[in-house]
């Protein structure tokens, strides 16, 4: 696992291959013409700058929800409730912004990603001690505690935090000060892929290259032999619980102070529950998962771009495919894995 | 102003259509789980079957098509999943989540395309009135004036808590879930029980989504908008039904219940005064329900041993 | 290898035949789409294609709305209109659906550096980022639509006025007040906002304007996505409240007030388009805006080239106007009929007044 052989990326793949094998047939069986769809999705997802940052900005928010979802995985952690605690962390990052108005970016934009990171972390706090304490199984409670932070955050926008000055269910705007500025101008690449791209980096080397992450890693692998290793597993949960509310808040805040500029109803499409497909897609590897982030944000983006075109294909169709590429590439690379003896 | 006492029969009448869509889907994955497979894509199955059979239903007027189809959906979309876990083996969270979406994206694609030319709507069954029952004063109207599918649910609870528990194909789905060593050394094969199980659990799921459709709605919704996270909620019903078809009748019906209440109470105007968006307070109550109850309840939540460890013959 | 004994080998035959099953089942829905023929529907419904075939205008028109367009309801009308002008004025039409709070600014800069000339935004919140957007672009033509109550349009804008639906809405009342047997009838509008209370004020006072003992009663689900909520909602009015006609306001929520208003044969008033496919049986009328009314000239204003004489404008005209009665157009006694249609005439003349209120939170209930 922590050796890199080109025979490794092989299932990968055909993984990739498979699927879109099964793409083309079923745009085919739809009436589509697979060839001309497959072009529009590389055209509108990198054909213009503005497509093309379109799609790393996209890329942000999903490999931070990613990381999220990865780094519990590898200690056999399971949160699924990465798409709560980055609503949580993007209304404790707007709370912190507004009071942030008067001082200068370089102390606004620190302070708002910390209490982003913190408000993501507190989300996570409850199922994370259940498990620690109680031994109650994380998937569910992180889970629904996701439909309790939605309706948290309508509530605010509706009521409390809402502009009174627009139309929409949103907070008023944040203080310049705490924009993350844009790495091409009038588009929506922000330094929020930074930030993204530099968690990718530091879990990497958590995971890889630290005591912890190493104990981390066991924790996963074998839980009672990390125990009788002399690894305590309850201490690299609450470590991998800490590190993923965090990276959730991130998420949020990033597309909140990066492109929204306000704190909207609804503001995220989902991105906690596609980062687990990034993940997935990333076998599991912080590194993998970066190009997986751009891969998957690139078939949304060109999604949408099919949706405009001529051929209007559904969006809802080029979905279905993500999920597709998910499952190909995992069950290729588990019945290859199987057959060589190389499956973790 | 409305009186307290029609507003509570009326929340406790509304229960139970409520509970419907949960309890099948509930019933299902219990049978999944206890065969040591997790199923997390009903969510995504109830949608598209919600579509699906809406659609049959409209196109021939034929509500046992329409059930049957959505089962049809549950059925395949179960062999995929069981595919994928128990003869692949990849990791059931994550298949359970692409199933999810891979089904929720195809019923919004086959709802889009199907809307282009004309719109999908079908009257919901009508409540059975049963004779003389229905006229009692409070009861009458909660639990006697509900249509097929309410007591077709709690028909298949009770008849697959028979199963599951006295029944020799129940004791192997408990023993491949508890110790498939020891099943597959008894001769049980188990892998071949799991298949069944999923299948069935996601038959059922089908099932939870057509009763949405043509018992209670009558319509679909894309964006899981239609079925609104219920799938999600019969999954954690499962866990403080304690893996038990029977109490999940109780479960799913807290569940219905705190929709209910959040439904009607935002209705009858009690909470407009609270300020605006305080009606988002109501919806989150069956999902806080469900934290209390995780909480309260947890001791005594021994899941099936082998539940999310896929088996391999040595 | 795999098949080291007989029931690993049945295992693999169930797998086989559900995937067969599922192949057989996609078989069949590839079939049956390809050879549906629509039903007989009540009214039709335009079917053109996304882009006429061969465009005789090289006019770029982008329209954008944010949610459900397959309820009949506002997100579809922009969606019929905009292929209307496709196929009539030869325009390039691109039509994006379902468009995402975060994703409006990007993808309306993304059509005007794509070089689209008129950018259509449907929808109240698209509002903020069109002001935004259009500034940064003043060489491209951008409409806003339904309802804009704000003072911060540039030159290049021309936006539909709040008080549009309103006549409509008082026509509707006078309908309602004079067919409610039960003096009791109710609204349900999804999320409160000051630019839709006009509807509903118009609504209240038409309804009083004949009827002046009956009930209005409103209900604010909260939310536009959850039809669950809308059915019992209106399960509750119907119940507690006994109305006898519901006018849903609420996108997908108000397809819940829909069919619960159906299975009670409660009588329905729909929204913005006709929406009797809905419910063939309840639906008495629906309050029609008559979009293309204000489309229309805009669009040959833009042909023109005479886009000054719009341009920064907030347009209020009386667009609303009373759909078919279709199942109750044998119903609704000719008196009636005759007074709607005075009652229409009166306000186009001026001797009727329709009142134009809008508050920021709902009434209290009754």
């Amino acid at each position: 696992m922590t050796r890199v052989s080109p025979g490794k990326y092989l299932p990968y793949l055909l993984g990739v291959l498979v699927s879109l094998v099964l793409f083309s047939v079923i745009l085919s069986a739809f009436g589509y013409d697979a060839v001309t769809s497959m072009e529009g999705l590389v055209s509108g997802s990198f054909g213009t700058t503005f497509l093309a940052s379109e799609t790393f900005f996209l890329m942000g928010p999903l490999l931070l929800a990613a990381l999220a979802f990865l780094v519990p995985f590898r200690a056999r952690f399971y949160n699924i409730g990465v798409e709560g605690q980055l609503y949580i962390g993007a209304l404790f990052g707007y709370l912190a912004a507004a009071q942030l108005g008067g001082f200068p970016s370089a102390v606004a934009i620190p302070v708002m990603l910390l209490a982003a990171a913190a408000g993501g972390t507190i989300w996570l706090a409850l199922p994370l001690l259940m498990r620690i304490k109680l031994q109650v199984n994380e998937i569910f409670p992180t889970l629904v505690m996701n439909f309790i932070a939605l309706d948290v955050v309508n509530w605010l926008t509706a009521g409390p935090l809402k502009d009174p000055l627009s139309g929409n269910l949103q907070t008023p705007a944040l203080p310049q000060s705490t924009w993350l500025p844009a790495l091409i101008k009038s588009t929506q690449f922000n330094v929020g892929v930074i930030v993204a791209l530099a968690a990718a980096v530091a879990v990497y080397f958590v995971l890889y290259k630290t005591v912890l992450g190493y104990e981390i890693r066991a924790s996963g692998a074998s839980p009672r032999a990390a125990q009788s290793g002399g690894v305590n597993v309850s201490r690299s949960i609450l470590a991998v619980g800490l590190m993923s509310g965090a990276l959730a808040g991130l998420a949020g805040i990033v597309v909140v102070a990066g492109v929204d500029h306000v704190l909207a109803q609804n503001f995220s499409p989902g991105y906690g529950y596609q980062g687990i497909s990034v993940a997935a897609l990333g076998s599991f590897h912080p590194l993998g998962i970066v190009v997986a982030s751009v891969l998957y944000a690139a078939l949304s983006v060109g999604g949408e771009s099919l949706q405009r075109s001529v051929a209007a294909i559904p969006i809802d169709l080029v979905y279905a495919l993500q999920a597709i590429i998910v499952l190909s590439v995992l069950v290729v690379e588990k019945w290859i894995g199987d057959r060589t003896g190389r499956s973790r | 102003m409305v009186s307290y006492g029609d507003l509570t029969i009326s929340i406790l009448a509304a229960s139970l259509p409520l509970t419907m869509p949960i309890l099948y889907a509930a019933i299902g994955e219990v049978y999944a789980e206890r065969s040591g497979v997790l199923n997390m894509g009903i969510e995504g199955v109830m949608s598209l079957s919600a579509f699906v059979s809406l659609w049959v239903t409209f196109s021939t007027g034929s509500y046992p098509y329409g059930l049957l189809s959505g089962m049809a959906v549950g059925l395949a979309m179960g062999g995929l999943h069981s595919f994928v876990t128990v003869r692949i083996g990849i990791n059931q969270l994550i298949a359970g989540l692409m199933v999810y979406f891979l089904a929720l994206s195809l019923g919004d694609f086959g709802y889009v395309i199907v809307t282009k030319t004309t719109y999908l709507h079908v009257r919901p069954i009508s409540p059975v009135q049963i004779p003389a029952l229905s006229n009692l004063p409070v009861l009458g109207p909660i639990l006697f004036s509900q249509n097929v599918l309410v007591y077709a649910s709690l028909a298949v609870a009770l008849l697959l808590g028979l199963i599951l528990f006295r029944t020799t194909w129940g004791l192997k789905i408990r023993a491949v879930g508890e110790n498939p060593e020891a099943a597959d050394s008894a001769g049980i094969n188990v892998n071949l029980v799991r298949h069944l199980c999923v299948i069935t659990g996601s038959t059922l799921a089908g099932l939870a989504g057509a009763s949405l459709v043509l018992g209670y709605l009558g319509l679909y919704a894309t964006g899981d908008t239609l079925v609104a996270g219920r799938g999600w909620i019969a999954i954690v019903v499962v866990i403080f039904a304690r893996w038990s078809p029977y109490r999940a009748i109780a479960g799913a019906w807290v569940f219905g219940l705190g929709y209910s209440i959040a439904a009607i109470f935002i209705g009858s105007g009690l909470f407009s005064d609270l300020g605006p968006g305080s009606g988002y307070f109501l919806l989150a109550i069956p999902y806080i329900f469900a934290i209390v109850f995780i909480l309260l309840f947890h001791r005594g939540t021994k899941s099936p041993s082998s539940l999310t460890v896929p088996y391999k013959r040595k | 290898m795999y098949f080291e004994n007989r029931k690993a080998t049945s295992t693999t035959v169930i797998a086989a035949v559900v995937i067969v099953v599922l192949i057989v089942a996609v078989a069949a829905v590839v079939l049956a789409t390809g050879s549906k023929t629509s039903t007989t529907t009540i009214t039709s419904i335009s079917t053109t294609t996304a882009t006429s075939t061969k465009p005789s205008s090289s006019i770029k028109l982008a329209l954008l709305v944010g949610g459900d367009t397959t309820d009949d309801g506002l997100n579809d009308q922009g969606v019929q209109v905009a292929q209307w002008i496709g196929s009539t004025y030869g325009w390039n039409v691109s039509i994006s659906q379902d468009v995402a709070y975060s994703n409006q600014g990007a993808l309306m800069t993304s059509y005007a550096q794509e070089g689209y000339n008129v950018i259509w935004a449907d929808g109240n919140q698209f509002i903020g980022t069109t002001e935004a957007i259009a500034a940064q672009f003043p060489k491209v033509d951008f409409i806003m639509t339904p309802t804009y109550d704000g003072d911060n349009i540039t030159k290049n804008v021309v936006a539909l006025g709040a008080q549009n639906q309103a006549t409509g809405y008082y026509l509707a009342g006078v309908l309602s007040g004079k067919m409610t047997k039960t003096n009791a009838v109710g609204v349900v509008i999804g999320q409160w906002f000051a630019a839709l209370s006009y509807e509903f004020y118009a609504y209240q006072a038409g309804v009083h304007s004949v009827n002046p003992s009956a009930q209005v009663y409103l209900t604010v689900p909260g939310t536009w996505s959850d039809p669950t909520i809308g059915y019992e909602d209106a399960t509750t009015m119907i119940n507690t409240n006994h109305v006898d006609i519901l006018v849903p306001i609420a996108d997908t929520t108000g397809l819940g007030v829909i069919s619960a208003a159906t299975v009670t044969n409660t009588t329905l008033i729909g929204t913005v388009l006709d929406q009797v496919q809905l419910s063939p049986t309840s639906m008495m009328t629906s309050v029609l805006l008559n979009m293309t009314a204000f489309i229309q000239p805009v669009v040959e204003h833009i042909i023109n080239g005479t886009w000054s004489q719009i341009g920064g404008q907030i347009q209020n005209l009386n667009l609303g106007y009373l759909g078919p009665f279709h199942a109750y157009d044998s119903v609704i006694p000719a008196t009636v009929k005759a007074q709607l249609t005075q009652t229409a005439a009166g306000i186009q003349s001026g001797t009727i007044k329709v009142p134009f209120n809008n508050t920021q939170n709902p009434p209290s209930t009754p």
